[in-house]
């Protein structure tokens, strides 16, 4: 369970998120909203990437600016740009790269990375370099190396962004397998269609909130306005 | 991670990494330290008995020479007008054979094997708080950037080509430095996501 209690935040002069109270429970959640809406820096927030400079944050009671460590093991984190997080120069390398802190015993860890290469169907590719693989792959890398964590909630940061339509849907099934809960950040609309879900952002708030036909109808009626 | 290393089964793909950092190492400090033409040339020429029995063709020869020819050909051209022909052949010759050397122990080990390898150095300087893991870390991390620096240099180039501009130093490399510094603060963000 996250909540946010107040949460505000600037970056310079401007205010990029402001008074945001959110109790998010549901399995996958949506959050929608156009470029500098403040998504990016509210999803930051859930992991502690981010202090905002007013307000909480907790995850099951944690407060991820204070006990960071533990919620970042509670709460893993994708990038939009999968390459900016791929640390290592392998596949198996980077995957592994993930387990370093977790003080697991060799067998373990051998164990969970072969599991992970296998679930994503990256076993061919373990000693592959991994800056070498193609778009798609990537994102499946770092899902890999998030999810070989085992944490329990997964912050999607615009992960279809740089994506071709056959990525998208293999994001879009891979996501729906998950067991975790999702918190999915992103302009493919489509890709909320199954969601519990949906936030709607503008300007540093929270705008609208419901199921995915409402919040994305909401949406489309308030970026048609403003093209206008 | 450079996407040097050439699959197969040769002796010198099976030799210990250890073994081949090291006369790699001591053969670059041979010809550094007597880098004269009756020593650079035979080793050339040992060098391509030792590339086919690696298993290793032209073309990998020529992609490790590729990015070194520019620079020697300029000092080749300098070493001739300061030195003379000979001095030049010796000394353009020497990075040359260096460059190849490296090549080769690059294509025929692994770059983790080589990690794993060099960063085994930091074990004995525990006692003065190096640790191994954080070696390990910082020579892949440092390894990883070589095709970042590449793609954000070879990008600014294309940015600059596809405006009409002449792709000149002074534009290219500020943009291209803006673009490893964005990337260095999503490298810093990765990290600390994965919570290290």
């Amino acid at each position: 369970m996250i909540e946010l209690r107040g949460v505000s935040h600037r970056l310079g002069q401007r205010q990029v998120l402001s008074e945001i109270d959110l109790t998010l429970g549901e399995s996958r959640i949506g959050v929608i909203g156009a470029n500098g809406s403040g998504k990016s820096t509210l999803a930051r927030t859930l992991n502690g990437l981010i202090r905002p400079d007013r307000g909480t944050v907790l995850v099951d009671g944690l407060d991820a600016a204070r006990q960071t460590q533990q919620v970042r093991r509670r709460v893993g984190f994708m990038f939009s740009d999968a390459s900016a997080q791929i640390l290592m120069p392998t596949v198996a390398e980077d995957i592994a790269l993930s387990l370093r802190d977790l003080r697991l015993d060799a067998t373990e860890r051998d164990a969970r990375l072969a599991a992970t290469l296998a679930t994503y169907g990256l076993e061919e590719y373990a000693d592959h370099p991994a800056q070498l693989l193609s778009g798609g792959q990537k994102q499946l890398l770092a899902f890999a190396a998030v999810l070989v964590r085992e944490p329990q909630v997964l912050v999607c940061d615009e992960p279809s962004t740089l994506l071709d339509l056959h990525n998208q849907l293999l994001l879009r099934r891979t996501i729906a397998g998950l067991a975790q809960q999702v918190v999915l950040l992103t302009h493919h609309l489509e890709l909320l269609d199954d969601f519990d879900r949906v936030v709607v952002m503008d300007a540093g708030r929270v705008v609208h909130d419901g199921p995915p036909p409402e919040a994305v109808a909401f949406y489309r009626a308030l970026m048609g306005e403003r093209v206008r | 991670m450079t996407g040097y290393y050439v699959e197969g089964d040769s002796w010198l793909h099976r030799l210990r990494t250890s073994t081949a950092l090291l006369s790699a190492l001591a053969v670059i400090t041979v010809l550094g330290v007597v880098p004269r033409w009756w020593l650079v040339a035979p080793v050339a020429v040992a060098l391509v008995p030792l590339y086919r029995s690696a298993g290793l063709w032209l073309r990998h020869l020529w992609r490790g020479l590729r990015t070194i020819l520019l620079l020697a050909a300029v000092l080749v051209a300098f070493q001739v007008w300061l030195q003379g022909p000979l001095r030049a052949f010796e000394i353009a010759g020497q990075l040359v054979v260096a460059v190849l050397v490296a090549n080769l122990v690059m294509m025929t080990n692994r770059v983790t094997a080589m990690v794993r390898t060099i960063s085994a150095v930091a074990v004995p300087l525990r006692r003065f708080g190096v640790r191994r893991e954080r070696a390990e870390l910082l020579l892949a991390l440092t390894i990883g950037c070589i095709p970042r620096v590449a793609a954000a240099m070879s990008g600014a180039r294309e940015a600059a080509v596809a405006r009409g501009v002449r792709p000149r130093l002074v534009t290219v490399v500020p943009a291209a430095l803006v673009t490893m510094v964005r990337e260095a603060d999503e490298i810093g963000d990765a990290m600390a996501a994965r919570g290290l």
